[in-house]
C-alpha cells in the first residue's frame, strides 16, 4: 500500500508533465495557435480547456490506479494478516482525494509554465522542481527542528527553509496516507480545512496568473 | 563515392574501438587496498529530498535496506544498523518493520538505549498498538532494570489492547512488586492489587502469586525457627523432617522454590546466558 502510494505521487505528476508539455507548449511551439487563436474564442477559454483537459485525464487515471491498488491489497490482505490493517473504505477516499489536490495544483504549476517558458523541456524541470521543494520543505523543517545535528547552522537553514512557507503551498501535509495505512483517522492534520483552502487558493491563483500572462503574450 | 568513404570511415572507427576495447581487456586489474568502509547512513532531512519528498518511501526503502544488510560482512556492525534505524525513526515513526527490527537487531544484539529510542517513539506514534510498549517494558526490566518505568508502559500497552490487558497489567503489578526489599511489603501490595482487580483474569493470575509468595514467607518463618536451634539450613527438606512444616508449600506456578546462598528464593525460569548480564 505504502509503496504503491509512493509510486502514484511519482508517477502521476510525470504523465501531467508531458501531457500539458503536448497540449499547451507543443501549441506554440509548432504554431498551431494560428488556427486555434482564429476561432472566435477567447483565448483564456483555450487555456482553462486545455488545463481541464489535462486535469480531468490525471485523476481519472489516479481513480484507476487507486482502485487497482485497493484491490491489490484487499487480495493480497485476504492471506497475509497485518499487525495492523489498512483501511480500504473512507480512510482510502480521503487519502486519494488529498492526492488529487496535490496534482491538481501541480498541473497548475505546469500549465503557467508551459505559457511562460519559451522550451518544453523547463515545463519538465520546472514542475518536477517545484514538486520537490513543495514536497519536502516542511518535512525537512520539522526533522531540523528535532535534530540540530544535520548541519551546523540548524536555525539559519531553519529561517530560511521556513521562508518558503509564505511562497509555496505545503505538499509535504497533503500526503495523509498515514490514516489509510494506519486505520486512523486522528492522524489526519487538525488544521486540514486550511490546508485544503490554501492549495485550492494557491491552484486558482497560478491559473489567473496563467491567464493574464496568455492575454499578454505576444505572438511574433 | 562519398557514401563508400563515409562507411569505410564507420567500418575503421569500430574497428579501432574494438581494438582498445581488446586490448583494455587484457590489461592487468589493479588490486588497491579498500580502505576501511562502512555502510553510508544519508541523515533524514536529506533523505526526503532525495526521494522525491515523500517520507513514507524514504523510510521504507532505508528499512528494506538495512533489512537486506547482513551483518558480519562488508564491514557492516551494529554501528550501521544503530545510525539507520534512528533516521528510520525520524522518518516514519509508525513504522512498523523499524520498530520490530529495531527490537530485535539493536536492543537484543547489545545497543539496549538506542534499540530503546526507536521503540520510545514507536510507543508515541503508534497511539493503538499494544505491541511496541510490551517491547519496550520488557527491556526496560529485562536490561535496564527500570522496573518502575517499565511498569508504567506495560501499563499503556494494557490501555491499548483488549485480549492482553489482564496479562500485561499482571506484569506491571509483578515488577513493582519485586522492587519491595521486604517480602511481606510486597505481599501486601499484592494482596491489595489482587482485590482490587476488575478483571477476574487479572485476579485469578494475582491469586496464583500471591499464594506462592505466602509459601516464601511461611518457608522463611520457618527457616528462622530452625536456625536458631539446628544452625544454617542446607537443605529445603530439613524444615519437613524437623516438622516445622508439614510439608513444602506447593507452588501453583509449579517452579518451586530455592535455597540460595542460605536464603530461600523463589525459583525463577531460566535461561542461559542471559540472566547474568550486567
Amino acid at each position: 500500500m505504502d509503496m504503491g502510494l509512493s509510486v502514484i505521487r511519482l508517477l502521476l505528476p510525470t504523465v501531467l508533465i508531458l501531457m500539458t508539455q503536448e497540449l499547451l507548449s507543443r501549441e506554440f511551439e509548432r504554431r498551431y495557435f494560428l488556427n486555434t487563436l482564429s476561432y472566435p474564442h477567447p483565448r483564456h477559454s483555450l487555456l482553462l480547456g486545455r488545463f481541464m483537459a489535462v486535469a480531468l485525464l490525471t485523476l481519472g487515471l489516479l481513480l484507476l490506479l487507486a482502485g487497482m491498488l485497493a484491490l491489490l491489497v484487499w487480495l493480497i490482505g485476504q492471506g497475509y494478516a497485518q499487525g495492523t490493517p489498512v483501511a480500504l473504505g473512507f480512510h482510502y477516499l480521503i487519502t486519494i482525494a488529498f492526492i488529487g489536490l496535490d496534482l491538481l495544483l501541480l498541473t497548475a504549476v505546469a500549465t503557467l509554465l508551459s505559457v511562460i517558458a519559451s522550451t518544453p523541456s523547463f515545463v519538465l524541470i520546472g514542475t518536477f522542481g517545484f514538486m520537490l521543494i513543495a514536497r519536502s520543505f516542511s518535512a525537512v523543517l520539522d526533522l531540523l527542528t528535532s535534530n540540530a545535528t544535520v548541519v551546523s547552522d540548524a536555525d539559519g537553514y531553519r529561517s530560511g527553509v521556513g521562508l518558503l512557507s509564505y511562497m509555496l503551498p505545503d505538499l509535504g501535509a497533503l500526503d495523509v496516507r498515514a490514516i489509510t495505512l494506519y486505520a486512523r483517522i486522528d492522524l489526519l492534520p487538525a488544521d486540514w480545512p486550511w490546508l485544503v483552502l490554501s492549495n485550492l487558493t494557491y491552484t486558482v491563483g497560478l491559473l489567473a496568473l496563467a491567464v493574464w500572462a496568455l492575454q499578454r503574450k505576444r505572438f511574433a | 563515392m562519398r557514401t563508400r568513404y563515409s562507411l569505410l570511415f564507420t567500418l575503421l572507427s569500430f574497428a579501432l574501438f574494438a581494438g582498445i576495447a581488446a586490448w583494455r581487456a587484457q590489461q592487468p586489474v589493479a588490486l588497491t587496498a579498500q580502505p576501511l568502509t562502512d555502510r553510508v547512513v544519508v541523515p533524514a532531512p536529506l533523505l526526503i529530498p532525495l526521494h522525491g519528498g515523500d517520507r513514507f518511501l524514504a523510510a521504507n526503502l532505508e528499512t528494506m535496506r538495512l533489512a537486506a544488510t547482513g551483518l558480519d560482512d562488508r564491514g557492516v556492525d551494529t554501528g550501521y544498523l544503530v545510525r539507520a534505524q534512528r533516521e528510520v525513526a525520524r522518518l516514519n515513526p509508525c513504522h512498523e518493520d523499524n520498530y520490530y527490527l529495531a527490537n530485535g537487531l539493536l536492543t537484543w544484539g547489545g545497543a539496549v538505549e538506542e534499540g530503546n529510542d526507536v521503540l520510545r517513539a514507536a510507543v508515541e506514534c503508534r497511539f493503538w498498538d499494544e505491541i511496541p510498549p510490551f517491547f519496550y517494558g520488557i527491556n526496560l526490566a529485562f536490561f535496564q532494570r527500570n522496573n518502575e518505568e517499565a511498569a508504567r508502559v506495560l501499563e499503556i500497552g494494557a490501555q491499548r489492547s483488549p485480549q492482553n490487558a489482564a496479562a500485561m497489567r499482571k506484569l506491571a503489578v509483578m515488577l513493582r512488586a519485586e522492587q519491595f526489599a521486604d517480602e511481606r511489603l510486597a505481599l501486601n501490595y499484592l494482596i491489595q492489587q489482587r482485590d482490587s482487580a476488575a478483571d477476574p483474569k487479572l485476579q485469578d493470575m494475582l491469586d496464583k502469586r500471591v499464594i506462592r509468595l505466602q509459601g516464601l514467607i511461611a518457608l522463611r518463618e520457618a527457616q528462622r525457627r530452625y536456625e536458631q536451634e539446628h544452625g544454617p539450613l542446607t537443605t529445603l527438606d530439613q524444615l519437613v523432617a524437623q516438622h516445622l512444616i508439614e510439608s513444602l508449600p506447593t507452588d501453583p506456578m509449579r517452579l518451586g522454590y530455592e535455597l540460595r546462598d542460605g536464603h530461600i528464593e523463589l525459583k525463577k525460569l531460566k535461561i542461559a546466558g542471559l540472566e547474568e548480564q550486567p
